[in-house]
């Protein structure tokens, strides 16, 4: 019994999971590419999800992270040679502290001006990576990083590097999940709800906010990380608003606070580009898709997999119909 | 001297262009405390049209083109708001979801843009090219001086409109209490439309003002400035009109100086780091009324 | 001895004085209720119980035992909410605030978050503690449910409740974090009075698991019914204060409820 409720709530990452995790059986190695940038997205846009759907912020600047991760290991790789593994404990580390440095301010900062510090904090890590020539090499970025080298084994097979990132976007989904179950995921629920109910059940607000911009950051800093050697180079220009945007995206998409539908929203946001890129025309203003998607999205009532949208499509359908019986009555 | 008058008139210029797109993003902020994200793409369009009406229908007709412009900026806003944001709002859903939306229509007008203009840097007309004026050594020319008076004006009729037209009453009533003026059976939608036309008209001054003091026209421009306005509408205090017009200001001098007596590529470092210490200091900005903590 | 003692509490908004020099004693085991016009500052004074508010002058003392039955004064003037959950004062919201996008049954697990010991690391990977804490807060939950009658909406949505049964979910929410005095600001609002009887009975019965309660209420036939001691306030001062029966007949408070020539009228009489 318990256990089918499990299934139940479980079914579409299980779903996404084994589908994803089989396709590489039947992709060739541009298509496998794109699963891998599908498999990255699902795992930043999860991580921003916590933020936005279960710690209630939205953050406009959360590619900050993301290049964070991905310079992190581009850095020490380019000055000290090191490997991914290496490497990875770094990651955490930076990546978790700007997100701490980040809470900081939102103690005594609300609505409105969330976004504004988001923005402006993912504008400066830009251009600090931008102009620290000594460290980041600037505008020009890092070339050459090799693929991931775990523990002396090189990932020189994209499978490979395929398997370890699902590895993550399985972890992070099931971490999601218990954090979202427990004492931390249901008072951040609350704060999000209603930050004034939740301060009167003694809930301090600050440290939450804190813990939760921590873990989102280490999260989207992962996925960075294992882009950067993905793409065996990092540039300044990678990261900019449209990533966040971009992200934004798949998490509505995919529904506030539904992990397995981030991964939905992120598979189609990688996906549909890829495929529009056989007409010239779509896909020159392919992002035009991205925008359309929002509004709609934001139309129907913020959620695909959910079924809010199974209930406004059938609202609507019956509606109609309601209305065409009403007129033959007339008739 | 000169330099520093030099600087201070760059920065004024350049404020006053900051300080109408930030009025966009403050009178929408006002009335439904949306951040209308689209504002910026809106700035973009315009001078997109302006430069494709100008280099076809209207050849060499600046004033022509810049009446037209205005018109198609005003339609605009009002579709922008019609389509994307009322559905969201009549359906009472969080302003997250609207804001979502209107970043949506950001993304959609940008790629319009793009698409249609391409990526490279052309040449916008001017006015009054290479006439200038010498102010004590700082030397200011026509279409500086031109943005200035147009931008001061334009603040001093609106600030005249919202105190006594009958449409600026019925923008401040809004601002204070959208259900109230609903029930006293105020055409509360069409307001709203008109104010999104309001701020695209003047984020479409601002736009086609900019590319005229470049005299070049990019399709960065609007990102660029967006940003930057709807940062300098945080500093002032969104919401208060008052305080995007400060803010503006202040946060283009603030960048003009460190443009010029340190470094181009400090200018965006500074100016992101003033406002998040601003925030942190005083998180409403400079004019914000504080909100009420309301249990 | 008193429960909890109020002393000379005073609060200004700027020039305003919203509460001015208010003290009163709660008894254990009583119905403290707190009535007054609207804008009389009763709300107001639960802000400054609870921590939202810190007053400008006076002091709020809880009344508690030590180990060796001596009793101590807790100074709560000031404290922090989440202090003041601690030292045991829990309170409602006059229109209803509940984690409208959770379960019912999530709404009393954050209730009771100050007692689940386990910290946000351990949060993060099931583990023993975890584990352990989290069944045994979903059974005490559970019949705290069924305290108010809850036990078949416990995954139910909250907002998706009907009104009478989310009232019910917000105090059995205050309940859950085991205080020692439950603040109701009016529970009865937009009830209808089948609706008021039954939760006049139930406030009753809920002195079983309080020291004592709290009302702020406006239904006064409610009042009168239910409270062992009524205060009355008027622009933030107490004009009166006594049982039911020396509180109806006192002129003052007719006078600030119906103005000077309701003095003639009864209060009870004019429902």
């Amino acid at each position: 019994m318990k256990n089918t409720a499990l299934l139940k709530k479980h079914l579409l990452f299980i779903i996404i999971a084994v589908s994803m995790l089989v396709a590489p059986l039947f992709t060739n190695a541009y298509q496998l590419r794109i699963l891998i940038s599908a498999a990255l997205a699902m795992i930043f846009a999860m991580s921003l999800n916590l933020l936005m759907g279960i710690g209630g912020t939205v953050s406009f600047g959360h590619a900050a992270f993301y290049s964070i991760g991905a310079y992190t290991t581009a850095v020490l790789w380019y000055h000290f040679k090191t490997p991914y593994s290496t490497n990875f404990i770094p990651v955490i580390l930076i990546t978790g502290l700007a997100g701490l440095l980040l809470s900081l301010p939102m103690s005594r900062i609300t609505g409105r001006y969330v976004t504004i510090i988001t923005l402006s904090f993912a504008e400066i890590v830009n251009l600090i990576i931008k102009n620290w020539d000594p460290v980041t090499l600037g505008q020009m970025g890092i070339v050459g990083i090799p693929s991931v080298n775990l523990f002396g084994h090189v990932l020189k097979d994209k499978r490979e590097f395929f398997y370890l990132t699902m590895l993550f976007v399985i972890l992070t989904y099931i971490i999601m999940n218990w954090l979202v179950d427990s004492k931390l995921g249901r008072n951040l629920r609350a704060i999000s709800n209603d930050a004034i109910a939740a301060e009167a059940m003694g809930i301090k607000i600050f440290p939450y906010k804190v813990i939760v911009f921590t873990i989102s950051a280490i999260f989207a800093g992962i996925a960075g990380s294992l882009y950067a050697h993905l793409m065996s180079y990092v540039e300044p220009a990678t990261f900019n608003a449209n990533l966040s945007f971009e992200c934004i995206s798949m998490v509505v998409i995919g529904g506030l606070g539904n992990f397995a539908g981030t991964m939905v929203g992120a598979l189609f946001l990688k996906i549909l580009p890829e495929y529009l890129r056989q007409f010239e025309f779509l896909f020159k203003y392919r992002m035009i898709a991205y925008g359309l998607v929002l509004v709609i999205v934001m139309w129907i009532n913020h959620s695909i997999p959910g079924t809010k949208l199974k209930n406004a499509i059938s609202t609507r359908i019956s509606a109609l119909f309601r209305k065409k019986s009403a007129e033959a009555e007339e008739v | 001297m000169a330099k520093f008058l030099q600087i201070l008139v760059n920065g004024i210029s350049l404020g006053s262009i900051y300080a109408l797109t930030a009025i966009g993003y403050s009178l929408i902020y006002s009335i439904l405390q949306l951040i209308n994200m689209s504002n910026a793409a809106v700035f973009l369009t315009s001078a997109v049209i302006f430069y494709a009406l100008y280099s076809s229908i209207t050849a060499g007709q600046v004033a022509l083109t810049f009446i037209l412009t205005l018109l198609a900026a005003g339609a605009l806003g009002y579709v922008i708001e019609l389509v994307a944001i009322r559905p969201i709002r009549e359906k009472g859903d969080s302003n997250t979801y609207a804001l979502i939306s209107s970043i949506g229509v950001k993304t959609i007008l940008e790629q319009i843009c793009q698409g249609t203009f391409g990526s490279e840097i052309k040449s916008f007309p001017t006015l009054l090219a290479g006439k200038y004026i010498d102010i004590m050594g700082a030397r200011t020319s026509a279409i500086q001086i031109i943005i200035i008076v147009v931008t001061l004006s334009i603040l001093f009729v609106m600030n005249w409109y919202t105190q006594h037209n009958r449409v600026g009453r019925g923008l401040r009533a809004l601002s204070q209490n959208l259900n109230a003026c609903h029930l006293m059976g105020m055409p509360v939608n069409t307001l709203i439309g008109v104010s999104f036309a309001v701020g695209s008209i003047l984020a479409a001054v601002s736009g086609v003002a900019y590319c005229m003091y470049l005299s070049s026209i990019s399709i960065s421009v609007g990102a660029a400035i967006g940003n930057k306005a709807f940062a300098a509408t945080v500093l002032g205090g969104i919401g208060v009109l008052k305080g995007a017009v400060v803010g503006g200001y202040i946060l283009a001098v603030i960048e003009s100086f460190v443009a010029g007596y340190w470094s181009m590529s400090a200018m965006n470092f500074v100016s992101f780091s003033v406002i998040i210490i601003v925030l942190i200091i005083k998180p409403t900005g400079i004019f914000g009324k504080k909100e009420q903590y309301k249990v | 001895m008193s429960l909890l003692s109020v002393k000379n509490l005073t609060i200004r908004f700027g020039g305003l004085v919203a509460v001015d020099n208010l003290s009163f004693e709660m008894e254990p085991g009583k119905i403290t209720s707190l009535i007054g016009p609207n804008g009389a500052g009763k709300t107001t004074v639960i802000n400054m119980l609870t921590g939202f508010y810190t007053p400008t002058g006076g002091k709020i003392i809880l009344h508690e035992k030590d180990e060796k039955g001596n009793e101590v004064e807790v100074d709560i003037t000031g404290n922090s909410t989440d202090q003041v959950v601690k030292k045991g004062l829990s309170r409602t919201f006059q229109n209803i605030r509940l984690f409208s996008n959770m379960t019912a049954l999530d709404n009393i697990l954050v209730g009771m978050q100050h007692r689940i010991e386990y910290g946000s690391f351990l949060s993060l990977f099931p583990n023993g503690k975890k584990n352990k804490w989290e069944k045994q807060a979903r059974e005490e939950a559970m019949e705290i449910l069924k305290k108010v009658g809850l036990e078949d909406a416990a995954n139910e949505r909250a907002t998706s409740l009907p009104y009478g049964k989310q009232r019910k979910l917000e105090i059995g929410r205050a309940l859950a974090s085991h205080p020692k005095v439950l603040l109701l600001d009016e529970p009865a609002a937009g009830m209808n009075p089948a609706e008021k009887k039954e939760l006049s009975q139930f406030i009753r019965s809920l002195l079983n698991e309080v020291d004592g309660i709290l009302l702020i209420e406006h239904d006064m036939k409610l009042i009168m019914d239910i409270s062992d001691k009524i205060v009355v306030l008027n622009h933030g001062a107490k004009i009166c204060e006594g049982k039911p029966e020396e509180v109806q007949n006192n002129e003052e408070v007719i006078e600030a409820y119906l103005g000077k020539k309701g003095v003639q009228r009864n209060v009870t009489g004019s429902k």
